[in-house]
């Protein structure tokens, strides 16, 4: 598992010394394996396909041309009839692949031994004895082709000179048949033991490849054929093609500068180097030496304001843009501390307004300018709200301590209680209840007498203003055994009068009679 | 006299030790100071007993996951002031705050990468180990993360610890040390305008 990072870097900076020195060991690698690369013959690129391509057309040319003058030869001969010519090519093609020498040589060789025997069984044998000679004394082909070649003709000394391991004297004095026997025994097996070993695999690789190349350049060799028209013309007519266009192209650079000379001389207002189109201009000798100095000075003048000119724009020019270049500098730094911070507080914990307000301010740092209409609405809507919830609350009662209102309340009742103890209040008017005790008429208080200002009321207007109070207690009935005699003679005398009450106590019941 | 050209931290920390080691003692002093409040505070936040019952220290315990111990985690809580050698990016750095244990990891990082722990797979599953919970209790991560104090983001990154440090700090000390550096910087090249350089002793 991969460790969180649990430390906090301060001034962190690249060291970019180390990729400086992989950066130059990788360079000097490349270079080595591009070398490496071209040695073993991998092509890179286009220019190397180019080089790959003319090699096979080359390639293919000699091969064609060896091939050409072996079929010559034969033909020379009085050899060529029937398929023998396809026949020795096919033998040289198997011996080529058998061996791993080229066909580049075996052609050669072979076409040498064939002018010399004049027959094409014996050329073979002797091809064979020599691609023996040349596995066994490491000699090239065509050396040892050659030296059978004289040798075969009477000439023995360059066979000796090979190195085959017969002296002098046996070379002399033997025929070519007794050579040739000898040189068999002594060079048995060679070539096939050559072609089994590491280098006889490479070099059959080599031969492969090379055959590869002259298909590849018999191929393009065609295609050029095919772009010609094809058959047998076909390369004829591209090569006039070639030629045509080579023509048309140094036709076309000829005639463009031609062109340019043309507009030249139009652009300097020189018309009349074009010869029947304009006229001569006005000789120069009607203009004087001094009114030529004149024009001279006038004109050097003009160009020098004209330089100034120039060269003040290009300062101010200079100016504004290093202006507006610190000026960028200067946003982008801004920016960059700022939308950083911006960005680090948005991962934090805040508010959904706070987190709004963050938002805003990153669109127009950013410059989204839909987001930043769209949030700012937002901020907008919200910030109404909070406005109206802010007066709607200030509006309201103090409803945090129920209880609080009481003081005053109890405060109020308090000083009613102490006003009614002291029996008034000071201060001006007289308020007087009438009337008998307890009673108004019927012998009862009437809660009417008690409200101020009551239409009728007994406390009358100046029960309201500050005051003293006087109730007077009058009459016969003062304590209750008064009151029980009153209402007990009451209904004696009632009853006397003939107004019976009856009270029937176990039922609760009450009637006058 | 030849130009001196100081690339990356490295050159100037080898640069100053070997030819102005007064500069680079100035430098350390100044880093010093701009760190050793940072580092206090964080150890400050680390609690003295264990945020979670289980998670305590115990006399036996066969699982490999640390038990929370504080006096482990304050120690791992430091700072340091030499250059750093490169990442694997290239990067070096002049200073810096290091939260080291193994508990104090965990204590400043868990959930900053899943925020509901790891994803569950249970005891018996098979499969690689790393990177998932094989826990009993398959909410065991996202209980362990509520247990601990959310994270605190700075410009340095979360964490519980030394992040959360910094954000308090609000960037007083990466100015001061910053400041220390360009400044240790500046006189170095000015020195090597006016004087010529002979190694120190």
């Amino acid at each position: 598992m991969k460790q969180e990072n649990v430390d906090i870097n301060i001034g962190s900076k690249l060291d970019a010394k180390g990729f400086k020195q992989a950066e130059t060991a990788l360079n000097k690698l490349n270079k080595t394996v591009k070398n490496a690369a071209g040695a073993i013959g991998i092509a890179y690129g286009a220019r190397a396909i180019t080089q790959f391509g003319i090699a096979s057309v080359k390639a293919f040319a000699e091969d064609d041309k060896a091939a050409r003058v072996l079929g010559k030869t034969l033909d020379n001969l009085g050899l060529g009839f029937g398929n023998n010519a396809e026949a020795v090519n096919n033998y040289i093609s198997k011996l080529e692949q058998q061996t791993g020498v080229l066909d580049d040589e075996l052609r050669p060789a072979m076409d040498r031994l064939l002018r010399a025997t004049g027959d094409i069984t014996k050329s073979q044998e002797l091809l064979s004895l020599a691609l023996n000679i040349s596995a066994g004394t490491g000699k090239t082909m065509t050396q040892v082709s050659q030296s059978l070649q004289k040798a075969y003709l009477g000439q023995t000394q360059a066979l000796g000179r090979l190195g085959v391991g017969l002296s002098k004297a046996e070379l002399t004095s033997s025929s070519f048949e007794q050579i040739q026997a000898r040189l068999s025994e002594l060079f048995a097996g060679q070539a096939t033991e050559a072609a089994n070993t590491y280098a006889g695999a490479i070099d059959k690789l080599t031969v492969a490849t090379n055959n590869a190349k002259e298909t590849i350049g018999k191929g393009l060799v065609d295609a050029l054929s095919i772009l010609g028209g094809g058959g047998e013309g076909g390369l004829e007519n591209i090569i006039n093609k070639i030629d045509a266009a080579s023509n048309a192209m140094a036709s076309f650079a000829r005639g463009t500068a031609t062109a340019f000379k043309v507009l030249d001389t139009i652009l300097n207002l020189q018309f009349t180097r074009i010869p029947g189109i304009f006229a001569k201009p006005a000789s120069k000798a009607t203009i004087t030496p001094a009114i030529a100095a004149e024009l001279k000075k006038a004109a050097a003048e003009k160009a020098q304001i004209k330089r100034s000119k120039e060269q003040s724009a290009l300062l101010a020019k200079n100016t504004k843009a290093i202006k507006e270049q610190t000026a960028l500098q200067k946003a982008g730094t801004l920016f960059d501390v700022e939308q950083t911070a911006i960005v680090a507080a948005l991962k934090g914990k805040i508010t959904e307004d706070e987190r709004k307000r963050l938002e805003l301010q990153l669109a127009l740092l950013t410059g989204n300018t839909t987001e930043a209409s769209k949030l700012a609405g937002q901020l907008a809507y919200s910030q109404g709200l909070s406005k109206e919830l802010v007066a709607f609350l200030k509006n309201l009662p103090d409803a945090k301590n129920p209880f609080s209102a009481w003081a005053s309340y109890l405060d109020a009742i308090e000083a009613q209680v102490k006003r009614i103890a002291v029996g008034g209040t000071t201060g001006g008017g007289t308020a007087a209840v009438t009337g008998n005790s307890m009673s108004n008429g019927n012998g009862m208080f009437d809660p009417t007498d008690f409200i101020p200002a009551m239409p009728g009321g007994k406390l009358g207007a100046g029960f309201n203003q500050p005051g003293t109070v006087i109730v007077n207690v009058a009459g016969s009935v003062v304590s209750e055994g008064e009151l029980v005699d009153a209402v007990r003679n009451g209904l004696i005398n009632s009853s006397l009068s003939g107004a019976g009450s009856l009270v029937a106590r176990r039922t609760g019941t009450f009637a006058t009679l | 006299m030849p130009v001196v050209e100081l690339r990356g931290n490295i050159d100037l920390r080898k640069a100053l030790r070997d030819f102005a080691p007064d500069l680079e003692k100035e430098l350390k002093m100044e880093l010093h100071k701009a760190l050793r409040p940072v580092v206090r505070q964080a150890k400050s936040f680390v609690p003295a007993v264990s945020p979670m019952r289980g998670w305590a220290g115990r006399s036996y315990s066969e699982g490999r996951f640390p038990t929370y111990n504080a006096a482990t985690v304050t120690a791992g809580i430091t700072y340091s002031v030499s250059a750093s050698k490169p990442n694997k990016n290239g990067f070096t750095s002049m200073a810096r705050i290091i939260n080291k244990s193994a508990i104090g990891a965990i204590y400043e990082t868990s959930g900053r990468k899943n925020p509901n722990g790891q994803q569950w797979v249970g005891p018996t599953a098979g499969g690689y180990s790393k990177g998932v919970s094989r826990s009993n209790n398959p909410n065991a991560g996202k209980q362990f993360i509520n247990n601990l104090p959310p994270l605190v983001s700075s410009l340095k990154g979360r964490g519980r610890l030394i992040y959360r440090a910094w954000a308090e700090n609000k960037g007083l000390a990466e100015g001061v040390a910053m400041r220390a550096i360009d400044s240790a910087r500046q006189q170095f090249y000015a020195r090597s305008k006016t004087t010529t350089f002979s190694k120190a002793a």
